[in-house]
């Protein structure tokens, strides 16, 4: 039995007791079912290739995930390689104040125009959505309610490839209107960039039947981008980035 | 000394973690390899293991009485379902449990001071730790090594491979020695794929990402052998020298890709 030395430090406050999250996958559980339950469809029309964690490529087959280890720092992470890949869970949730987080690296989605990162929306790319694609220098977040939308766009055109980045997109909403920022973190990079808050616009009380959470595309027909996802979380409330990892 | 929760750090939880018992003694639990009978058929490689109990005592020190109703609700709300433990002294690994219950004392103080202790049992019905973040290895009819840590692992395979016919997985003791063979009866297509999960002893064949069923479902290709399992009693951990994979076929070159996270008892 080990017994510890009471810490010089104590916590004398009281946190909050928060929400889990609404949607949560993590590549190195090595499935595209989230652990929050949602079972998550892969579709790829072609081989695709992937590096192993000794550095070799190998090929996967027809719509079979290509789990890729990456290096950062000293340390290997295991993630999944999109490109001409669909990634797409059916989630049930209803427009409301929340965060949305993306691990990844970058491979060549902030470089292309349109290219999709994060969706939440119906297949179509009609009626109230949120995303976040590229302007093709920039990553950039949009809500949509369906009729009007509201974009912002990071400053520099970071991360360069291949770096860890941390997306976070928030949403707010008042009950009446939403507002949408994007912050981005180069891990053991550039560091922390804010676009600020978009202008607001009107609420939709829906995001619409069939509604999907997808990475990689805009829909199911957009252009899709390339990149490396370690992980996608998304949470009620407006929380940082560490703040949402942390909670399952 | 931390402790993460998932991965919420549980001292920014609570005033202070102050016991931890159960996460480091040696897993010393009975293991006994199990197989069926008929070593003709396939058999699978099942392990009989005992749980792990690890308590966590913390202290709960607020200066109001309704802030420690917050902060015990706050703990509650991180204990429910299945989740992952992991200490600082190994970041890289978790092992994955259950609170099975807590228990709360009051210290002998006066009222006016409102710490108490709590008892955190977790349960891990596998009592092995993993790491983090898996290997992922790609497979071909080459030897590759698998590091281990210092449990077995039941990996997952998933091989390719256009005109492959009667895939056969191998797998060989760090000095060569052939310790277990899965034999295949079938042909892979060119968008074919074969999912073998040695932990949960399913094979599941998928064709252009479907699930196949019928006469072509992935059990059907199973013919003799068994389930791989990588055992660090076929490695020699001091010369880095580790079990290896290899593929072979009837006709064609399979491939494929392995994935397993170490463990260590």
């Amino acid at each position: 039995m080990i017994r510890i030395p009471p810490p010089t430090t104590r916590h004398a406050g009281a946190p909050d007791v928060r929400a889990r999250a609404l949607f949560r996958w993590q590549a190195r559980t090595l499935t595209t079912t989230a652990i929050t339950g949602q079972d998550g469809v892969l579709v790829r029309a072609a081989t695709g290739t992937a590096v192993d964690s000794v550095g070799t490529t190998y090929t996967a087959v027809h719509s079979m995930p290509r789990w890729e280890s990456r290096t950062f720092g000293a340390a290997a992470r295991v993630g999944l390689r999109l490109g001409a890949d669909d990634l797409a869970w059916p989630v049930s949730v209803v427009p409301r104040t929340m965060t949305v987080v993306l691990e990844l690296s970058e491979a060549g989605t902030r470089t292309t125009a349109g290219a999709g990162l994060f969706y939440l929306g119906n297949d179509a790319v009609t009626g109230a959505r949120w995303l976040i694609d590229s302007t093709g220098t920039n990553y950039r977040a949009t809500i949509h309610n369906g009729t009007t939308s509201a974009s912002v766009t990071l400053a520099s055109a970071l991360p360069t490839t291949a770096q860890a980045t941390r997306l976070t997109m928030q949403v707010t909403d008042d009950g009446t209107n939403w507002s949408v920022r994007l912050v981005r973190d180069v891990v053991s990079g550039a560091g922390e960039e804010n676009t600020g808050w978009s202008s607001t616009i009107a609420r939709a009380a829906t995001f619409g039947a069939t509604t999907q959470l997808r990475l990689n595309r805009l829909g199911s027909a957009g252009t899709q981008g390339s990149t490396w996802v370690a992980q996608c979380a998304m949470v009620a409330g407006l929380r940082d980035a560490t703040d949402v990892l942390e909670d399952c | 000394m931390s402790i993460w929760i998932n991965d919420r750090p549980l001292d920014a939880l609570v005033s202070a973690i102050t016991g931890l018992d159960g996460y480091l003694a040696p897993d010393a639990g009975a293991h006994e390899l199990v197989a069926l009978a008929d070593t003709a058929a396939i058999v699978g490689t099942s392990v009989l293991v005992t749980p792990r109990t690890i308590t966590v005592t913390v202290d709960i020190e607020t200066s109001l009485l309704l802030d420690r109703q917050t902060m015990l609700d706050t703990v509650a709300s991180h204990l429910r379902g299945r989740l992952r433990l992991r200490a600082a002294d190994r970041p890289d690994r978790e092992i994955s449990v259950v609170c099975q219950g807590t228990a709360l004392t009051f210290y002998h103080q006066p009222l006016a001071v409102v710490a108490c202790s709590l008892v955190l049992t977790f349960v891990a019905p596998d009592p092995v730790w993993t790491d983090i973040e898996p290997r992922v290895l790609a497979l071909s009819s080459a030897r590759v090594p698998c590091p281990l840590g210092t449990a077995s692992v039941a990996p997952s395979l998933t091989l390719y491979g256009g005109t492959v016919v009667n895939p056969v997985v191998i797998v060989r003791a760090a000095n060569g020695e052939e310790v277990g063979r899965l034999t295949l009866t079938g042909s892979l297509s060119s968008t074919g794929a074969l999912v073998i999960d040695a932990a949960a002893q399913t094979l599941d064949h998928l064709v252009a990402g479907v699930r196949q069923t019928g006469a072509t479902v992935g059990l059907a290709w199973l013919t003799s052998g068994t389930f791989p399992l990588l055992d660090p009693s076929d490695a020699d951990a001091a010369q880095t020298a580790w079990p290896t994979i290899e593929l072979t076929a009837s006709s064609g070159t399979p491939t494929g890709v392995l994935t397993y996270a170490r463990r260590y008892s």
